[in-house]
């Protein structure tokens, strides 16, 4: 049945071709089109295949249903994925066993199996079809489209639709001179990097003296990130090859190369068995359909080295040399292949050109933008939703790419760069998202087209390592015969080595700048002329960052290894060597770790149970699997210590000085700084407006979470160490900040923090049973009654608005507390546990929904109208706005509702005289270094200067507070240190059997029971006991033994 | 390793003693021997009539030769851009680790050889390990010990069968 | 015949020359160090780069190897190729610092920081030993073996060349393992001291007693006068 005859003329080969359209269209049977490029059979499309099949030929169904094999849908994120055709629906992640639902559901009884539909990230939707998705809907797939309509081995099917049509219309209707001019009109611009006139090329080549002349494709995909000519030659190699035959009429050659990566075993198959189908019809060889045209298509297989890419190198590795690229001129076009005029183009320029020939020059020309025409794909990679070859007009924005068709970044990170075009190109930040993309623009943002590339980066990424990585492979990829490239390239990545390692030094960004111009200007081929590209865009855009790592010894994407060491250490904000203790903890030596804590932090009580930890959040450990349960460990300690009674060293204080400083406010951030000045010798008196020490700590933080005598346990501590505290004493009523200078104190550190509520906003505020969040917690730390009635709403979703429900759902007179917040769980601020806990204790939280106006009669509330949400698009930090849905206004009857949106300073107690600026929001303004305000002598910092923040944030500014008003009091300038963050003493690691590391799991936190916890204010969490803490503090990573010290102190010890 | 003049002769005549067939030449003895045996070079050298220093110069320059015997199972970890924002690095750090290691090259018991590779082009489902011919997306450091054993495995089977 | 400007200077050159050839051919001075006149030009040091083409569409080209063309447009020092040839230069000697010739090129050309970490290496792969050993000794003992950063040039896997004659042209030819000058400054300094002292010998030999015919320019005669007064103190003993 299979024809497989040379076909004789174009006449014969139209006529083939018509009867292959017919017998496709005639062709009823269902399809279920399988992807099956290299990702899809990494992802187990062949066993789909298999499973597939096997169904099949089980269920009798071969007359009916067919699986068709094809090349990659583009889709890469959704494989391995199925289009079922006629039915139109597409199948993502399928499994072999799905294999017989599909089959028995879906392709038989038409029913759609919902689970295998692709879920949109954005929206949430479902699509059906392909088209439907955003992923394909802003897409232009004139090139790769025809991946899902053949099989790559088929030949039939690519003439069945339409395929070599263009070359017979070629032989039968234009002169090569014609078809030069069509592709010249047509503004094609080679595919592969440049971008020059693909026509003005051939023309040149076409021209040159001489007989025997070669048409090379280039298939040596090199630029990591990028596949989209693997894609093609895998999915459709005879488009290729047909656009090979068109130019090699019009030029006038007669032997072909395809130099094609090793990498690409797929692709390499494809091509082959493509070349030798269409010599067995004639298509290739000797007298092609009769036209007395003739050309040989060779296969050379490139050896693993990028700058094979350039032409000239390519040419001397299929010549079976080096692959040093040489000289321009003499150009290719004149002396190339064998030293014979010969024209190179890209893979995707290529399969462009049956399409130019197909449909005319002036369709293509249409398409794109004045200067760069047709399509492009582009291979969307790295931190993208929708990871896939997208192929797209030019003079799409990257924003329309990344965002609409890539669905923005996982995992509600934000967008930080996309690197286009390679090891060559450059890395582009969020201000150049509207970019339209052509060849011009990309080049003038410092970047370049290249083949394609776009590797997406979210906020996880470091700039400065990026641009290591591209000079890291440049140094191996250089053929190394220019001293600019070889020597220069090596010495810029050891300059950006070692500002990752945190040893730059003011002077290496301008040397940087400087070598990468000398190396730019002075290479001989693309690889060196561009080599420094990376570099200099990276600069060009993220030149704080390199700063920061310089200056700061800082990676704040905390991927530089030996600048971040452990991340529980780098990313907490008072230094604590928690991969420390946790190593003393794993060995038993809790006496060593309680130092080890108390060394840095005055408060280690109540951060063992209220701290945000950063320190888990950035937990390596988290990255596959669960964090260590870094806060419970220390909660673990600090309790033993107190049980165990024991204290703190009475360090010896160096000798009293004469200096007095006053602390106006007894929270975190008055804390630290009083006990850290005390430490130095200052002699220091905190006043305190409550009538109790603690700030926030005490009246903010309800005691389910904070016990009082754990507070108390830390505040007594610096209290004891010598410092005076005066309480119900308030700035601006008892005193001014003038009085304290007169009364002889040297300095002022304010640190009054934010307790002054934010207004919701809405109709109805003032009614009587509306309160404050922070005032209920306040009234119900202090021991009070509170003002609560049956049915109470809280408004929020920050830990104020959980705190708030969850003393409220303590109160002896309430039956039903509600949490209403605009957005969802997901975007919710407060802590995961704390919600958690929220739910179990029976509050009712309600997702979107935003009151809208407080009801109210004879003046007392009696419920709150509110309105639904839906979330839209996503904002800039990454989240999705929360929209209100017009008419879906509805009431909860209350009467008491609670407002815990957000609080802010109160500086009312400030007097013009102070001279002390404030902001609009009324925090204080503070030089960022020294934390001195505009009023010499007088300093401020926590939540009074940042707005509310966490308890920790508040002490880390205590604590520096303190080193620079010591520095005021002796009358040097300040200025802070910057040190890589480094632990103080280095643990032999615990040796783990092969079973700990299989069983190793986070442990959870036992709690009281929901029953014992009613109507009462005990502590919720009970705390690991010392076979738990022991056993999770051996799952630790100690990455801190990652660096080069880390590994010479442990080697050193065994020696 | 025994490398036998005739097959590496086959080679040659399948390119027909061209010059400018160096490299396929060298990729067929690379394949059979998973390294370029010094007397295959020299072999090559005279048949073909290359100074042997221009073979040398061409084994070394592209990354697929290699002048050291490699392991029974090649395992390449991708460092391709995709890759490496995605964490391969650190899968990279974890195979030095658990074999020993360092990229390039073997393990004593000629069982594995590490390498690293540029890009597969398969950066959609990075990060990516390819052990031999086997691909393995989506790699995290906890499925090397897997990876390893998967192959490991598999010699331990075919020596049972032998 | 191509006429072309160097410099602003008309200038004409052979089908087939170089723009190094022709500069030459015209007296015009271009530092090189990996061409020599009997070998192949190589281009790989980067030393003779010039700016060819009109503003602003200039680019950067070694000299050495790239053709002559009708109405080409040269120029050889303009700010850009100094300042490039200055990083070329610092480059080189942070690879092979204690190389008398390229010592003497930072001298030349005001070179007078070295701030990359010194590797003190024997070769800058400028290949003249290659080609040496290639195109005049037609051995091809020795040659360029892996590729970046790891390029190297030896023998075949590192061992005696069968082919090899020990003719030793490819060490006559060698910039960089010459006979090195040991400075008594630090590493990171240049020593530039060899060109800015005043000929040692003029006081003892004028133009016409040097038996160089060089007045002092070889550098020989300060063991020229010890040997001298060494061998009248022995006449004496005598």
């Amino acid at each position: 049945m299979k024809n497989t005859n040379k076909i004789k003329s174009t006449s014969e080969l139209k006529k083939i071709i018509k009867k292959q359209k017919e017998r496709s269209k005639s062709d009823d049977k269902t399809k279920l089109i399988v992807s099956a490029g290299t990702c899809g059979q990494a992802r187990g499309s062949m066993e789909v295949i298999d499973s597939l099949n096997k169904t099949i030929k089980k269920e009798k169904l071969e007359d009916t249903v067919q699986v068709k094999v094809t090349g990659c849908h583009g889709f890469c994120e959704a494989e391995p994925n199925i289009i079922l055709q006629p039915h139109d629906i597409f199948y993502q992640h399928v499994q072999p066993e799905d294999a017989e639902a599909i089959i028995k559901e879906t392709a038989v009884n038409n029913k759609i199996l919902d689970r295998l539909l692709f879920t949109d990230p954005a929206s949430g939707e479902k699509p059906k079809s392909e088209e439907n998705i955003s992923f394909y809907k802003k897409q232009k797939r004139l090139v790769l489209g025809d991946n899902v309509k053949i099989e790559p081995t088929e030949i039939n099917d690519y003439l069945s639709i339409g395929g070599y049509g263009s070359l017979a219309k070629v032989l039968d209707t234009f002169s090569p001179e014609d078809v030069i001019e069509i592709v010249k009109s047509s503004q094609i611009r080679g595919r592969g990097g440049a971008g020059f006139p693909t026509g003005v090329k051939w023309g040149f080549t076409r021209k040159a003296k001489g007989d025997d002349k070669y048409i090379i494709c280039n298939a040596d995909e090199g630029d990591p990130g990028a596949y989209m000519d693997r894609s093609l030659m895998e999915g459709n190699p005879h488009r290729v090859l047909e656009g090979m035959i068109i130019g090699a009429y019009a030029i006038g050659a007669h032997e072909g190369y395809i130099y094609i990566r090793e990498e690409y075993p797929l692709a390499l198959n494809n091509i082959k068995l493509a070349i030798n189908e269409a010599k067995k019809r004639g298509l290739i060889g000797k007298n092609i359909l009769g036209s007395g045209f003739d050309l040989e298509i060779n296969i050379s297989k490139g050896a693993g080295a990028f700058v094979c890419g350039e032409e000239t190198a390519l040419i001397a590795s299929i010549e079976g040399k080096v692959g040093e690229p040489r000289q321009r001129p003499p150009f290719p076009a004149v002396e190339g292949l064998f030293r014979k005029p010969t024209n190179i183009n890209n893979v995707e320029t290529w399969a462009n050109i049956s399409l130019i020939i197909d449909k005319g020059p002036e369709w293509y020309s249409q398409i794109g933008t004045k200067k760069s025409k047709g399509t492009k794909i582009f291979s969307l990679v790295g931190k993208i939703n929708n990871t896939g070859l997208v192929e797209v007009p030019m003079g799409i924005t990257l924003r329309e790419i990344i965002f609409d068709i890539g669905g923005g970044i996982p995992g509600g990170k934000k967008f930080k760069a996309v690197q286009t075009g390679g090891p060559s190109g450059g890395c582009l930040p969020a201000e150049k998202l509207d970019l339209p993309i052509d060849y011009e623009s990309l080049t003038q943002a410092g970047s370049i087209m290249g083949s394609g590339g776009m590797i997406v980066m979210d906020e996880n990424t470091c700039m400065v390592d990026i641009a290591k990585y591209f000079l890291n492979f440049l140094r191996d990829e250089s053929c190394g015969k220019c001293l600019s490239c070889r020597e220069g390239v090596q010495r810029m990545w050891e300059i950006v080595n070692k500002i990752t390692e945190g040893k730059g030094e003011e002077g290496d960004i301008e040397l940087l700048e400087e070598l990468a111009q000398a190396v730019k200007d002075a290479s001989l081929c693309g690889l060196g002329q561009t080599a420094a590209n990376p570099v200099l865009s990276t600069l060009r855009y993220f030149r704080e960052e390199y700063e920061e790592h310089i200056r700061k010894k800082k990676c704040p994407a905390l991927v530089c290894k030996e600048i971040v060491s452990a991340p529980c250490q780098y990313t907490c904000p008072i230094d604590q060597e928690a991969s420390v203790y946790i190593a003393l903890t794993a060995r038993g030596e809790f006496k060593k770790a309680v130092d080890i804590i108390r060394k840095e932090n005055p408060l280690p009580t109540v951060l063992g149970r209220v701290c945000h930890h950063p320190c888990e959040s950035n937990c390596r450990a988290g990255e596959i699997g669960e964090p260590i349960a870094i806060r419970s460990i220390k909660r673990f300690l600090t309790d033993w210590a107190i049980e165990n009674d024991y204290k703190p060293s009475s360090e010896t204080k160096p000798h009293k000085k004469d200096y007095k400083v006053a602390v106006i406010g007894a929270g975190p951030a008055g804390l630290t700084a009083g006990y850290y000045l005390n430490q130095k010798g200052v002699q220091v008196t905190i006043f305190e407006s409550l009538p109790v020490p603690g700030g926030m700590l005490a009246v903010g933080i309800p005691e389910h979470r904070l016990p009082k005598d754990k507070l108390d346990f830390d505040i007594q501590n610096i209290l004891n160490s010598g410092i005076t505290l005066k309480t119900n004493t308030a700035l601006g009523k008892d005193f001014s900040i003038q009085d304290l200078f007169d009364k002889g104190f040297n300095a002022v550190y304010i640190a009054t923090g934010a307790h002054k509520p934010m207004k919701m906003g809405i109709q109805g505020e003032n009614k009587q049973g509306v309160y404050q969040g922070v005032k209920i917690l306040r009234l119900a730390n202090l021991g009070e009654e509170l003002p609560l009635g049956e049915k109470v709403g809280i408004v929020g979703g920050g830990n104020a608005a959980i705190d708030s429900a969850r003393v409220a759902v303590r109160d002896k007179n309430t039956k039903k507390v509600y949490i209403l917040y605009r957005r969802t769980r997901k975007e919710m601020p407060a802590y995961e546990d704390e919600i958690e806990s929220a739910l179990e204790e029976g509050i009712d939280i309600q997702y979107l929904v935003l009151p809208k106006k407080v009801l109210s009669k004879n003046g007392k509330v009696t419920g709150v109208e509110c309105i639904k949400m839906k979330l839209g698009d996503l904002d800039e930090s990454g989240r999705r706005r929360p929209i209100p849905i017009e008419g879906s206004e509805f009431t909860i009857e209350l009467d008491t509702l609670i407002s815990a949106i957000s609080e802010q300073p109160d500086t009312s107690y400030l007097t013009p005289d102070d001279n002390i600026k404030t902001t609009k929001w009324d925090s204080l303004i503070v030089d960022e270094n020294t934390f001195s305000t505009d009023q010499k002598g007088v300093f401020a910092g926590g939540d009074a200067v940042t707005g509310p923040s966490t308890v920790v944030e508040a002490m880390s500014m205590g604590k520096k507070a303190a080193q620079s008003i010591f520095h005021y009091l002796e009358g040097k300038t300040y200025s802070p240190e910057y040190k890589i963050s480094r632990p103080s003493m280095y643990v032999e690691p615990v040796e783990l059997t092969e079973e700990e590391i299989e069983e190793a799991k986070r442990p959870e936190m036992p709690k009281l029971s929901v029953k014992k916890r009613h109507k009462n204010f005990k502590e919720v969490d009970l705390g690991f006991n010392e076979e738990t803490v022991i056993k999770e503090a051996r799952r630790c990573l100690r990455c801190e033994l990652e660096t080069e010290d880390g590994k010479k102190a442990i080697g050193g010890e065994n020696d | 390793m025994n490398v036998e003049t005739d097959k590496v002769k086959s080679f040659i005549i399948k390119y027909n003693h061209k010059k400018s067939a160096l490299i396929g030449i060298l990729q067929e003895i690379q394949a059979e021997y998973n390294y370029l045996p010094k007397k295959a070079l020299i072999f090559v050298s005279r048949e073909l009539n290359i100074p042997l220093i221009d073979i040398i110069g061409v084994a070394t320059f592209y990354s697929a030769f290699s002048l050291e015997p490699k392991g029974d199972h090649i395992i390449k970890v991708c460092l391709g851009t995709a890759c490496h924002v995605r964490g391969g690095p650190k899968i990279l750090d974890e195979f030095q680790k658990k074999l020993g290691i360092e990229p390039g090259h073997t393990t004593k018991d000629m069982q594995f050889s590490l390498d690293t590779v540029a890009c597969l082009g398969c950066c959609a489902i990075g990060p990516v390990v390819v052990v031999d011919n086997d691909y393995h997306a989506q790699t995290s450091i906890r499925k090397v010990d897997s990876i390893i054993n998967k192959h490991k495995k598999k010699e331990n089977k075919n020596e049972k069968h032998k | 015949m191509i006429n072309l400007t160097i410099n602003g200077l008309e200038v004409k050159a052979e089908e087939g020359w170089t723009i190094l050839e022709t500069a030459k051919f015209y007296g015009l001075e271009i530092p090189t160090l990996c061409y020599n006149e009997g070998l192949s030009p190589y281009g790989g040091c980067r030393l003779c780069l010039v700016e060819v083409g009109e503003k602003p569409n200039t680019k950067m080209v070694s000299s050495c190897t790239f053709p002559v063309s009708e109405g080409l447009v040269v120029h050889t020092d303009t700010k850009r190729v100094v300042q490039t040839r200055k990083m070329m230069i610092e480059l080189m000697l942070s690879v092979a610092p204690n190389s008398k010739t390229i010592q003497d090129l930072a001298s030349k050309f005001g070179v007078t920081q070295m701030r990359f970490k010194p590797r003190n290496e024997e070769c800058i792969l400028c290949g003249l030993c290659v080609r040496m050993c290639a195109e005049q000794m037609d051995a091809k003992a020795i040659g360029f073996q892996n590729r970046g950063y790891k390029r190297k040039i030896s023998t075949p896997f590192d061992v005696r060349s069968e082919v090899c004659r020990h003719c030793g042209a490819c060490m006559y030819i060698c910039p960089a393992c010459e006979l090195r000058c040991h400075g008594p400054n630090p590493d990171t300094n240049v020593c530039n001291a060899c060109l800015t002292m005043d000929p040692t010998c003029l006081d003892t030999y004028d133009e016409l007693q040097c038996w160089m015919y060089d007045a002092g320019r070889c550098g020989t005669c300060v063991r020229e006068e010890d040997e001298k007064k060494e061998a009248s103190q022995d006449s004496n003993k005598k």
